[in-house]
């Protein structure tokens, strides 16, 4: 289990990403006034205010995984997500981001990488080879479904921001106005956790966030296969030996409490004596309903039906 | 009406007064020292393995004849239910004069990964009831399942009713298939087999990432800018940071076990079609014919009141009742109106049937 990050290590990075957010913030109020002193409609001032941010957010979301400044909110999944892969690394730690479509399309790097994976193998390592070759391309499987992931929280992202431009809107029309920072971050997550439970909920998300998860798993199991035959040939005990040795183990265990199973009554002989004939009355009850049932008409057999079940308390006192 | 009424100034004079909390806050963090977690006496009076069984010293001279022992989710860890003074299920339930026992099931291992659904049931959870059925001189006690211990409570209900008196499954999922059930909704596309063959057992790390996908910016970001609003209240303080501690303090799971669970309870709902099967024996919820007080949470975002009271047509008791309350599932255990309505509702019930 990994050690539990203190309150202290989350309250930093998000007391400094709320001053972000203040920053971003500030940069909307003086847009909006400068569109308003322009002489044209708050409507419309605050639109144009937006543009700059859903900019910003396709900026960042065409980065790369840790996105600084998603609006200082929208990387938090990402940045959860990834703590996750980094717990299961191998080895543990911080596990390399996976990289944007972008990215990957402008890196001489990858696209040598890309190459290398295609290349026939050859010689007497050539199983080596080929086991190497199927751990990068299932890295590169992960990272085009963590790009599905991305585009995903993108979408949300975007509608998080129609929904703060909505609720800003019935505000005014309401006359009531956001008169602090605060209010408007609140305001911010009010809107970005309704389009995200809207993401949550919906097939696609489930479904990605599935893949995404499988595909991490295939990856980090060709990661053990290798780690396992490297410790192999030095004759080193692998996971593959220790899970033998544990599931015999389990096994060896579960067949010992069964037999020592009547130890327990030992300790009060008169517990023993009392299960002992339970047992019995259950044993005999059971054959006597067995003999009862096969004596009996079929044709007058009824359907039992359960008695109509009561209730109490709250439920009770609401119907 | 323009509807942002901020000035800049007015801004810059917030982020200020902010960082200056902020600092103070991050000060104040540091000098807390240990929070203390649990306000009720207890004693191991059983292990095994991993496990400890408690006994807690009942608040009443003579207290329930028939003990209540509480079998706690294995996600997460039971401290829950006895966090701090007024937030205790427990102490609520020893004031109102019932005997309790409760389950802690400790942290596993990779040496526990092949632990399965039958060790945890008929093993662990078993011995549990059979120390305290000697230890008593009793043939049945009543057993408290809470949430994915509920589920296991239910199971052991079924295969082992003579054992057990009267059953209390408290926000326990039973049908798995509900349409508002967000966690089966995002597990069900999971290759479970490739999960635990691939991680042995299942780390917290992925339970938490789960839990906090419901609610990613609340829990992740706003919880600790709220933070930073009460850090001269000590008090305030010190109830976050138990909460904190115990949201984040996600034990692994026991690779054979999640298997089970996830694959049989959440993809097959088998516990409804009466499919599972712990060991060789099958689960059949008709066989739970001792009364039954199904409490759940109506605004609960985990197990949704549909997914518990399905129990209601599928167990064979003729003794079954509900009670709900009007709450989440984590506030049902610690907020200030569970605590004067949920402990004394379960003793009751349980006094009322002896």
């Amino acid at each position: 289990m990994a050690e539990q990050e203190k309150p202290l290590d989350k309250l930093l990075p998000q007391g400094q990403a709320y001053l972000v957010f203040g920053e971003q913030a500030l940069k909307l109020i003086q847009g909006l006034q400068d569109n308003l002193q322009t002489g044209g409609d708050w409507r419309n001032a605050l639109q144009h205010s937006f543009t700059p941010i859903r900019k910003h957010f396709f900026q960042s979301f065409q980065g790369n995984g840790t996105h600084p400044n998603v609006a200082a909110l929208w990387g938090l999944p990402l940045t959860t997500w990834q703590r996750v892969v980094s717990a299961l690394a191998i080895p543990p730690g911080d596990a390399p981001q996976p990289e944007s479509s972008n990215q990957r399309a402008g890196n001489p790097l990858q696209a040598a990488l890309d190459k290398a994976l295609g290349i026939p193998t050859l010689g007497v390592t050539r199983e080596w080879q080929e086991q190497a070759q199927q751990y990068g391309k299932l890295w590169l499987a992960y990272q085009e479904v963590n790009q599905e992931y991305h585009a995903l929280l993108h979408k949300a992202a975007n509608r998080s921001l129609d929904l703060l431009q909505e609720r800003l809107v019935t505000m005014a029309e309401e006359g009531k106005a956001v008169a602090t920072l605060r209010e408007l971050y609140n305001l911010w997550v009010d809107c970005s956790e309704a389009a995200y439970a809207e993401l949550v909920r919906s097939p696609a998300y489930g479904k990605t966030k599935g893949q995404m998860i499988n595909a991490l798993m295939r990856f980090k199991s060709q990661g053990q296969h290798i780690v396992d035959n490297t410790l192999s040939a030095m004759n080193i005990p692998n996971r593959r030996e220790v899970n033998t040795v544990h599931a015999r183990l389990q096994e060896i265990r579960r067949h010992l409490s069964r037999l020592e199973e009547p130890s327990l009554a030992r300790a009060d002989p008169m517990a023993a004596l009392m299960t002992g004939l339970q047992e019995e009355i259950k044993g005999l009850r059971q054959e006597l309903n067995t003999l009862k049932a096969a004596h009996a008409p079929k044709a007058t057999a009824q359907r039992h039906r359960p008695a109509r079940k009561a209730k109490t308390g709250a439920a009770a006192k609401e119907e | 009406m323009i509807p942002i009424s901020i000035n800049t100034d007015q801004a810059a004079q917030e982020l200020l007064a902010f960082s200056h909390k902020l600092t103070r806050g991050i000060n104040t963090l540091g000098e807390l020292g240990e929070i203390p977690i649990g306000v009720c006496t207890k004693d191991a009076v059983y292990r095994e393995d991993k496990l400890v069984l408690y006994r807690f010293h009942p608040h009443v001279d003579d207290p329930h004849p028939i003990p209540l022992l509480i079998a706690y989710s294995l996600v997460n860890r039971p401290y829950m239910l006895d966090l701090q003074e007024g937030r205790s299920l427990i102490q609520g339930l020893l004031r109102a004069g019932i005997d309790v026992y409760l389950i802690d099931w400790g942290y596993v291992d990779d040496a526990d990964r092949y632990l399965s659904l039958e060790d945890y049931i008929s093993g662990y959870l078993g011995h549990c009831v059979d120390y305290i059925r000697v230890h008593h001189h009793l043939d049945r006690i009543n057993l408290l399942g809470v949430c994915q211990g509920g589920s296991l409570s239910l199971c052991f209900s079924s295969l082992y009713p003579e054992k057990i008196k009267n059953v209390v499954p408290m926000v326990t999922p039973v049908d798995f298939h509900t349409p508002d059930n967000l966690l089966t909704h995002l597990i069900k596309n999971i290759d479970v087999d490739l999960l635990v063959d691939t991680l042995g057992n299942v780390p917290g790390e992925l339970l938490n990432f789960l839990f906090l996908s419901f609610n990613p910016f609340r829990l992740t970001s706003q919880k600790y800018l709220n933070l930073v609003d009460i850090v001269d209240d000590e008090e305030a303080l010190k109830n976050f940071l138990r909460m904190e501690q115990w949201i984040f303090d996600c034990p692994d799971q026991a690779g054979e076990a999640f298997r089970q669970f996830a694959k049989d309870f959440f993809q097959g709902n088998k516990l409804v079609k009466g499919e599972v099967y712990i060991g060789s024996r099958q689960v059949d919820l008709k066989h739970i014919t001792m009364p039954v007080l199904n409490v759940y949470a109506t605004q609960d975002h985990l197990v949704p009141p549909a997914a518990s009271k399905a129990l209601a047509t599928l167990c064979g008791s003729k003794d079954y009742s509900e009670f709900s309350f009007e709450g989440g599932h984590i506030g049902i255990y610690v907020s200030a109106r569970a605590q004067h309505q949920v402990p004394s509702s379960i003793a009751t019930w349980l006094q009322e049937r002896g």
